[in-house]
């Protein structure tokens, strides 16, 4: 497995109430990810980072960082504030598909592997405010064009419970999954963001499972979350167990694809904050890669004792 | 009890990802305010909304309109963004209790009756990460200073579970009582949120009957939200039980003072959002004015919870109530007040 960064991250980040980090181009931002040991990849969000196409793909054969995804944006036009793939607005659907399929084009010609999309905006906020049945066949319509047509670059959705809508409509990833079955076209995929799956306490692994059983192409999102809402903390912040779960479930798989930082560097140095996230990781994985009795199978509690070497190396 | 509106919510707003509504001035707030029937009053932002106190006055003369309390903002600044109150960095205290005392000195001069303060970027986002200990006695200390200066305005308190910080410092009803008791002095209040107080795990009655048993004085802020989230939603859309248990305790409280929107309207129309928010809040005030109060009192004595249910039911459900045309005549609103199916249909 290898380790990437959102890049974005390296420059400004907010929240509702506060703003911080700095303005940087996207040159400047792979600059500083390939500066980062241990960083061999990097995902680009389009369009906000693509305005200038040949800037990311100069930066990118300077920095020799591989493009692991386009994260393509559907959430920050004000046209997509009530929704994008699942909207009764034809017109809006329609600019949400184009927008994918400008974002596949893009990856093309970087040479990415993958558009990954998070639909954040489509969902609700209010009870009787949306035909959910109407709203799903709609994505599932959506989604089929935005998968067969343009480029034969594969399309992978991201599952959050909410956040900017109370109930996001790809809520878990278990919903992706009854979608892309719904959706029943090649060419689509699941990012799993390990964050996502750990609110409220739930088992990222337990989550993964199902992937796995499903057989779908997987891409990785990691970070933590606290409590009930999606802090994009350093991963194992606040489940260090659920980490070392997942990350051994994942290997015990045959996953060799990215492990990509989701962590969200506000109130930290984003470079340094990156590090810590890259580091952490690749401890973690070392750890569940020589763990020599711990099988996704094992189903022995006893075996987790060769996790403990990750939290107390030295005892 | 009079309905008052935050005004910062009439204008643009914003989450992580995307931005919402149009930027507008105090004036042009003020002047949606007006509009929505039964709203008398406005808190306003200190120091990025307000106008002079004089333009200030003009404006609330014009559209008769009152202050309910200015709401100093120390976490805006990026400054504030590794904390206020509690943060280690005594030059930072300094300028979030100076920021709270020109907070102070400008509601008396708009004739407001307190200044509110929500300290949220007090707190921590990591294990390890703050001296819990330090941090408080920061916080005690600050706002003892800030209550002392202009001791006849008071200051009150608002407590969230977390937002801006993972983990707030001041983040409970009982947190906030503690602080009043720390500091120990008679002119600290607490702001209760019901929205932060449900997402907080709390129950928002019992929250303000323990504040109400320790004397401390109180105001309101109203929304809702599932639990998980400060989502600032419409009052009693996801909650409505909790609302009016809630409403039952301030009525019984006798409470006279505001009860102010603190709704984010970010995908719907602001004014019918916060008109919402009044109709549905003086129709549950009415039921509870009409319902036998004392049948409640007798059942809540003996923990019989089915039998005050029971006595609600009428207020909700109209089959329970009898027929439909006296639950309409009674309790609908009127046809053009009923809401539109267009958002529905669009969203």
């Amino acid at each position: 497995m290898r380790q990437a960064l959102i890049v974005a991250f390296l420059g400004i980040v907010r929240d509702r109430f506060t703003q911080l980090g700095e303005p940087l181009s996207i040159r400047k931002k792979l600059q500083n990810a390939a500066q980062i040991p241990g960083v061999e990849g990097a995902e680009i969000i389009f369009p906000d980072e693509c305005h200038e196409p040949s800037e990311v793909l100069e930066a990118l054969a300077e920095t020799g960082l591989v493009p692991t995804a386009i994260n393509v944006n559907l959430k920050g036009r004000p046209e997509f504030q009530r929704g994008a793939l699942s909207v009764c607005d034809y017109q809006i659907r329609r600019m949400a598909i184009d927008q994918i399929l400008k974002a596949k084009e893009f990856a093309l010609r970087a040479g990415a592997e993958r558009v990954t999309c998070a639909p954040l905006a489509d969902g609700v906020d209010y009870a009787l405010q949306q035909n959910h049945a109407g709203a799903w066949m709609r994505t599932v319509e959506t989604l089929r064009t935005a998968i067969e047509d343009g480029p034969n670059i594969p399309l992978y959705l991201e599952h959050k419970p909410s956040d900017p809508r109370v109930r996001g409509l790809l809520s878990s990833s278990d919903i992706v999954l009854r979608l892309l079955h719904d959706v029943d076209r090649p060419g689509a995929g699941i990012t799993f963001n390990v964050g996502h799956a750990s609110l409220d306490g739930l088992s990222p692994a337990a989550s993964l499972a199902q992937v796995l059983e499903c057989g779908v192409p997987l891409y990785v999102h990691l970070c933590d979350a606290a409590g009930s809402w999606d802090w994009d903390v350093l991963p194992g912040s606040y489940h260090p167990w659920h980490l070392l779960e997942f990350l051994q479930a994942l290997y015990g798989s045959g996953y060799d694809g990215w492990l990509t930082s989701d962590s969200f560097p506000l109130r930290q140095d984003s470079k340094m904050f990156s590090a810590a996230h890259i580091q952490r990781t690749a401890g973690a994985l070392h750890t569940v890669e020589v763990a020599p009795d711990h099988r996704p199978d094992s189903n022995s509690i006893s075996s987790g004792k060769d996790l403990e070497a990750w939290l107390s190396p030295k005892n | 009890m009079k309905h008052a509106i935050i005004t910062s919510f009439l204008g643009k707003l914003r989450d992580r990802f995307c931005e919402y509504q149009e930027p507008l001035s105090i004036q042009q707030k003020l002047e949606r305010m007006a509009q929505i029937p039964g709203v008398s009053g406005a808190e306003v932002v200190h120091p990025y909304e307000v106008d002079t106190a004089e333009i200030m006055l003009a404006h609330l003369k014009r559209l008769n309109l009152q202050i309910s309390a200015i709401n100093v903002n120390i976490k805006g600044d990026p400054i504030f963004a590794y904390g206020s109150l509690c943060s280690p960095d005594p030059a930072i205290r300094h300028k979030a209790v100076d920021m709270i005392k020109a907070a102070k000195d400008y509601a008396a001069s708009v004739g407001a009756d307190k200044v509110t303060c929500c300290p949220l970027s007090d707190g921590y986002d990591y294990p390890f990460h703050t001296d819990y200990r330090k941090a408080w006695n920061c916080m005690v200390e600050c706002v003892r200073e800030a209550a002392d200066y202009l001791p006849d305005m008071p200051l009150y308190m608002e407590y969230k579970p977390s937002e801006t910080r993972v983990h707030c410092t001041l983040d409970s009803a009982a947190k906030g009582l503690l602080l009043c008791n720390a500091v120990g002095r008679s002119n600290l209040g607490i702001t209760l949120d019901i929205g932060h107080s449900i997402y907080g795990g709390e129950n928002p009655a019992e929250a303000l009957s323990l504040i109400a048993l320790s004397g401390v004085p109180y105001y309101v802020h109203i929304n809702d939200n599932n639990g998980k989230w400060d989502w600032d939603l419409m009052a009693g859309t996801c909650n409505l039980w909790l609302y009016v248990e809630f409403l039952y305790h301030l009525k019984e409280l006798g409470y006279d003072g505001w009860i102010t929107s603190d709704t984010s309207p970010v995908r719907q129309d602001a004014i019918e959002t916060f008109a919402f928010n009044v109709r549905m809040t003086n129709r549950i005030w009415k039921w509870l004015d009409v319902i036998d109060r004392d049948a409640i009192r007798h059942h809540l004595d003996r923990q019989e919870f089915l039998p005050i249910m029971k006595l609600m039911e009428p207020f909700f459900f109209v089959g329970a109530l009898g027929s439909s045309e006296e639950f309409g005549r009674n309790f609908m609103a009127s046809p053009a007040s009923r809401p539109s199916l267009e958002t529905a249909e669009t969203q």
